[in-house]
């Protein structure tokens, strides 16, 4: 699977090319030019950006599947914030870094993964899982992302192992 | 007896598994089930594989004798099973089409949406229970007399579009267009008759429903779209029966016939279950005859069904079906008979392909897939059990050669009925679909159990290995709103 990361605003360089690297397991990641955060998306007061359209406006350029990446903080209706939002079965997620910081630089780069591999796992058929450990179990809060391991349960990884195989034929 | 079934199989590949012909002398050809490796550990604790053996020692059999994924024991030949059997040469087993004629699925798409439909649910499935009379016995939807019951099981579902109950589009997007020409009501016995005469447009028990679903997944927008499936959150009506009392007596009365038959033909089976009649023998005709009128009649009646479904929502949601978009998608059959040309090892035959607990899935540009779905192939439906997801799928071009142009028909039991009994509580399984927001209207709490979800193979794996074994291609996803069951 080709993956295209799609910097949105400004995202320092390093992430992505950790996220290449922490996304092996899933297909060969790419980055794309940055595209401007649209002030539309911004609410008009506070600080926060709508995730819903930005799913819209992202381009996968030939690749498979496309995860924009942003330092702003996004929220959906239905939450008031989100780490991240997919497209079930299809191509475009987004994941936000600005909850998922850490005084350890390697704590920041598993749940940056983690959050990653599970908006990804949405685009490729997978739902939210109840497995705890699974990478696509729900994440409400860091605390929730640092307990889960960045791996797929027995579950999902057929789900994930079958859209990826029909990618490739 | 042992714990499992213990003969030969060879993998031929990750999807397909080979019993060799040295496992029986009388074996006239190999078996094939289309499995993978977990699927297949499941399926050896039910004996089923044998009596794919078995199917293989019939006469006149053409290719391999053949399991899809779904596989598992059933009355002769197992559910899931595909065999044909050459025109000319071959058999004709009514054991081995299974005694609900024509059980089968249709779906009928709405223009609605989830959200439109979720404030109404509730009197929606009411008004579809109540519309389509369901359980074992109970009357159908309209009383026909003997001369309409011949008019319908000889005509198919014209006489429904004659009598108002089908849109002159609708048999167009049915297998066969709804209607065996062949049918001969003179075939059919005055014991099927009378069972028949009052079940025209009803559900019946068992595993059949009607169940009001949402889009919630789509793996092929194109194929998608052809079948006017176009987002996400789409309402259809999938409705799961077949030809009621009325094909299980023409089944009956014909396995008692061919009983005789195998004497008197001096043909020798492993399985009595099995029993059959030359194709072109007078007892074979009969039966193709008999069956033709069974198979009529489960269109007909899937047809009252849609109609009775139609009128609910039209009186719930006060708009006609016409306006509401409620054309039918497909219809399949699941257990059927059908004269068709296929190419085996270079050569074209005319075989009779029995498909039971199996469904047609001819591929793109076949002649017999209907117009609208000549780009991407004929559309197999397959219910799912309460509570999980069904599927829509196409044929792929591979089936033809690979399976007779046919793919798996549905989950696949992996507790029998009793078990499934012990194991369950209807108020527990009732409370467990509120939960995840799905209204059901059961005529039955025996019904209720016995499909209950836990009692079936998990269907989305089923249909995952039909695609990598290369028999159909999955189009999208529906998860139940509502379900109406006998």
């Amino acid at each position: 699977m080709r993956i295209a990361l799609q910097p949105i605003g400004d995202v320092p360089r390093e992430v992505l090319e950790d996220l290449i690297e922490d996304l092996k397991g899933l297909g060969d990641a790419s980055i794309l030019d940055p595209i401007p955060l649209d002030p539309a998306w911004r609410e008009p007061k506070g600080d926060q950006v709508r995730a819903d359209p930005i799913l819209d406006g992202l381009e996968p350029e030939g690749a498979h599947r496309v995860l924009g990446v942003t330092a702003a903080d996004l929220h959906t209706g239905a939450y008031d914030f989100i780490f991240g939002l997919a497209k079930v079965q299809a191509r475009p997620a987004v994941i936000s870094l600005f909850r998922l910081g850490s005084t350890d630089p390697r704590v920041s780069r598993e749940r940056v993964a983690k959050e990653a591999i599970h908006e990804l796992g949405h685009t490729l058929g997978a739902d939210n899982c109840p497995n705890r450990e699974c990478v696509m179990s729900f994440s409400a809060s860091v605390d929730a992302v640092d307990r889960k391991t960045a791996a797929f349960c027995g579950r999902c990884r057929p789900t994930i192992e079958f859209s990826a195989k029909r990618l490739r034929t | 007896m042992p714990e499992e079934w213990t003969g030969p199989t060879e993998q031929l590949d990750e999807f397909r598994f080979v019993i060799p012909k040295s496992y029986k002398p009388t074996m006239r050809t190999e078996g094939l089930i289309f499995a993978d490796v977990k699927m297949m550990e499941q399926v050896k604790k039910d004996f089923a594989p044998e009596q794919v053996a078995n199917v293989a020692t019939m006469p006149g059999i053409v290719g391999r004798a053949m399991a899809m994924p779904d596989i598992h024991w059933g009355y002769g030949m197992p559910i899931g099973g595909v065999a044909a059997f050459g025109y000319d040469e071959g058999v004709l087993s009514p054991g081995a089409t299974g005694y609900d004629v024509n059980c089968g699925v249709r779906l009928i798409r709405t223009g609605l949406t989830e959200n439109e439909v979720r404030p109404k649910l509730k009197e929606l499935v009411d008004t579809c229970f109540h519309n389509v009379p369901s359980g074992v016995g109970e009357g159908g939807i309209v009383k026909v007399d003997r001369k309409d019951l011949q008019r319908l099981a000889e005509s198919g579902v014209r006489w429904a579009v004659e009598n108002s109950y089908a849109w002159s589009e609708d048999p167009e997007h049915i297998e066969a267009n709804g209607c065996l020409e062949d049918a001969d009501f003179s075939k059919v016995s005055e014991r099927a008759i009378a069972r028949g005469k009052d079940q025209v447009g009803s559900l019946g028990a068992g595993n059949h429903f009607v169940e009001i679903q949402k889009v919630d997944r789509v793996y092929d927008e194109a194929a998608a779209r052809a079948m006017g499936i176009s987002q996400l959150g789409q309402v259809c009506v999938m409705v799961h029966t077949g030809s009621r009392g009325f094909g299980h007596q023409i089944a009956t009365d014909y396995i008692a016939t061919t009983e005789h038959a195998i004497k008197k033909y001096g043909i020798e089976l492993p399985d009595r279950q099995l029993a059959c009649a030359p194709i072109q023998s007078p007892e074979g005709q009969d039966y193709w005859k008999a069956m033709s009128c069974g198979a009529n009649f489960a269109w007909n009646n899937r047809q009252l069904i849609t109609h009775g479904v139609r009128n609910a929502f039209k009186s719930v949601l006060h708009r006609s079906p016409e306006d509401l978009g409620m054309g039918i998608v497909y219809d399949v059959c699941h257990n059927i008979v059908k004269i068709e040309e296929h190419t085996v090892d270079g050569k074209r035959w005319k075989v009779a392909v029995h498909r039971k607990g199996a469904t047609r899935a001819f591929p793109p540009g076949h002649p017999e897939t209907p117009a609208a779905y000549k780009s991407v192939g004929q559309p197999v439906l397959i219910p799912g059990d309460m509570g999980t997801c069904s599927f829509v799928l196409v044929g792929l071009p591979t089936a033809m050669e690979r399976s007779f142009g046919s793919s798996c028909h549905g989950a696949g039991r992996q507790m029998s009925r009793k078990a499934a009994e012990r194991m369950f509580r209807p108020n527990e399984v009732v409370k467990a679909l509120n939960e995840k927001g799905i209204y059901l209207h059961a005529a039955s709490k025996a019904g209720i159990v016995e499909e209950a979800p836990g009692a079936y193979k998990d269907v989305e794996h089923v249909v995952r290995v039909a695609e990598g074994a290369g028999l159909t291609k999955i189009v999208a996803r529906m998860v139940p709103l509502g379900v109406v069951k006998g």
